[in-house]
């Protein structure tokens, strides 16, 4: 039996879908976190409107989607930061507004370059399983730089997220890490589209956060049990996916819920927090 | 605490401050030497706490100048040796995940650099900065499950921690159960005996007793600044306490 759910690892593309979840993951799970204590778990998903924009530039200039869709998130995504700031718009609404923008442009430009091909499925869906070795590297490569941000600056970012006020007072800078975390976002939504899809990655930032916030008493143990959560759905979600023939984008996330729900009953009925 | 050098503590000089033509705070004009305690009074939108950003570098004057420790604020970089306690986080989301220990740990952060690191003997100072302020117990305990006035003192806690040279306080009792109140007073007048210079902002007049030796009353504009002895003189102090101008001259040190 053990033998049997080994079987596909010993095919290389396992091998490489596995690390690649479980490392993206782990830097969707980390930023996640912060992204929702901070409110800002919507600009996570409208960013993935505008990567989706960005993919479909790519395609019709035959350049590669990956780094189109990097360019034009990541600068998108200090667009909505400096709206946020500048103009008179609530944040709710400069997100809506560029990540409906964004899809629009990717709409209008997939049906030019020739219609919604299998290829721009695969973003939009998920391909963990035909990753190629090129993105492995350069996936593994980026989610290590995020997750290490977040540990050299850990101490930073949880005293701006805990109060922004306080941490100007002491001489944080504030603006220069929002700017961080606005990179970081398109970043991580950019490497994550492989792994579960454009219209799911949302998911593996948000859920993994919220299942933690339902157990943790600590920061720390927020941190870790939102990784713990998201390996857990990755490796699962890829063997399920891969015995069972399931689309593995939509697996992982299935299992996020699942965790979610089952860290909500553990919270009700076995944890003393306040409120229940 | 570090070697404080000789000159003002804060020096704030025609400072204004509003948002789109629409003043806060105008004129404001006083400076603090080491070890003085500034008591701040005001009406409620008063800008008192607005008063309180511009010191602390949060909000920049439209006009003036604030200057700590004898730098002008914009070129100040020395922040471990200030310290702050808000009024309270207005929007406290209760299910924050925090123990008590990881939010006080934030006020060692201003002395640490890159890359900051937190050891055991820090987290000591933190558990001995508890012990004083009273909430040993609660150290491992999430933070939105203490009660409000739990909570201010784990920001009490937080801002004493780097042992600073000035610590501003904003209505640090609204929140804190009446028999908390005189220790958490108490704790604030042993830190100014220590040396550290106070601002503090407090609407609770009747059982203050504190030891502060100048007052700061600004409704918009500063209505009176000065030693504690001559407020008790003044005409707004009776406009503004009515019959309490009584009681806190009473229970102002050094009178009588």
């Amino acid at each position: 039996m053990l033998s049997g759910l080994l079987e596909p690892l010993q095919n290389d593309f396992i091998i490489r879908a596995l690390f690649t979840g479980i490392f993206v993951g782990t830097a969707c799970a980390n930023l996640g976190v912060f992204l929702v204590l901070r409110r800002y778990a919507l600009l996570g998903h409208g960013l993935t409107h505008v990567a989706f924009g960005g993919v479909a530039v790519g395609m019709l200039f035959s350049a590669q989607p990956f780094w189109s869709a990097l360019v034009i998130t990541a600068l998108s995504s200090l667009g909505m930061l400096k709206l946020q700031e500048k103009a008179r718009i609530h944040p709710d609404v400069a997100i809506g507004i560029v990540s409906a923008v964004g899809m629009a442009v990717g709409v209008v430009i997939a049906s030019v370059a020739g219609g919604f091909t299998v290829d721009l499925m695969s973003y939009l869906f998920g391909s963990i399983l035909t990753i190629s070795p090129e993105e492995f590297w350069i996936s593994l490569f980026i989610s290590v730089l995020i997750i290490g941000f977040i540990a050299a600056f850990y101490h930073d970012l949880f005293a701006l997220t805990f109060d922004e006020d306080s941490a100007l007072a002491i001489g944080i800078k504030v603006k220069r890490f929002n700017v961080f975390f606005a990179l970081i976002s398109a970043v991580t939504i950019v490497i994550g589209m492989r792994v579960v899809g454009l219209l799911l990655i949302s998911a593996l930032i948000i859920l993994p956060a919220v299942t933690s916030l339902q157990l943790s008493r600590s920061f720390r143990g927020s941190l870790l049990i939102a990784t713990a959560s998201v390996v857990v759905s990755v490796v699962a979600g890829i063997m399920i996916s891969y015995f069972y023939d399931l689309p593995s984008g939509g697996t992982i996330v299935l299992l996020n819920f699942g965790l979610f729900l089952a860290a909500s009953l553990i919270n009700r009925f076995f944890l003393k927090h306040e409120g229940n | 605490m570090s070697q404080i050098k000789k000159g003002q503590v804060v020096e704030i000089k025609g400072v204004s401050f509003g948002y789109n033509y629409h003043p806060v705070i105008e004129g404001i004009n006083f400076s603090l030497s080491a070890g003085d305690y500034l008591w701040v009074i005001g009406p409620n939108g008063s800008g008192k706490t607005t008063l309180m950003k511009l010191i602390l570098g949060i909000l920049k004057p439209n006009r003036g100048r604030v200057a700590l420790f004898g730098k002008n604020i914009e070129e100040f970089t020395d922040w471990r040796r200030i310290a702050y306690v808000p009024q309270g986080i207005v929007f406290f989301d209760p299910f924050f995940p925090a123990t008590a220990l990881e939010v006080a740990t934030i006020g060692l952060l201003p002395e640490k650099k890159v890359p900051k690191r937190i050891g055991a003997d820090d987290r000591k100072r933190v558990l001995s900065a508890f012990e004083k302020v009273g909430i040993a117990p609660l150290a491992h305990r999430r933070i939105g499950e203490l009660s409000r006035g739990q909570r201010h003192r784990v920001l009490l806690a937080k801002a004493i921690v780097s042992n600073p040279d000035l610590l501003l306080l904003d209505e640090p009792t609204a929140a804190v159960e009446p028999g908390v109140r005189e220790d958490f007073f108490k704790i604030v007048d042993d830190l100014n005996a220590e040396g550290t210079t106070i601002i503090l902002i407090n609407h609770d007049i009747v059982g203050m007793g504190v030891r502060n030796n100048k007052i700061l009353y600004i409704n918009r504009t500063q209505i009176f600044f000065g030693e504690g002895g001559e407020f008790c003189l003044a005409d707004e102090m009776g406009n503004y306490f009515g019959s309490f101008q009584h009681i806190i001259c009473h229970q102002h040190p050094g009178e009588e």
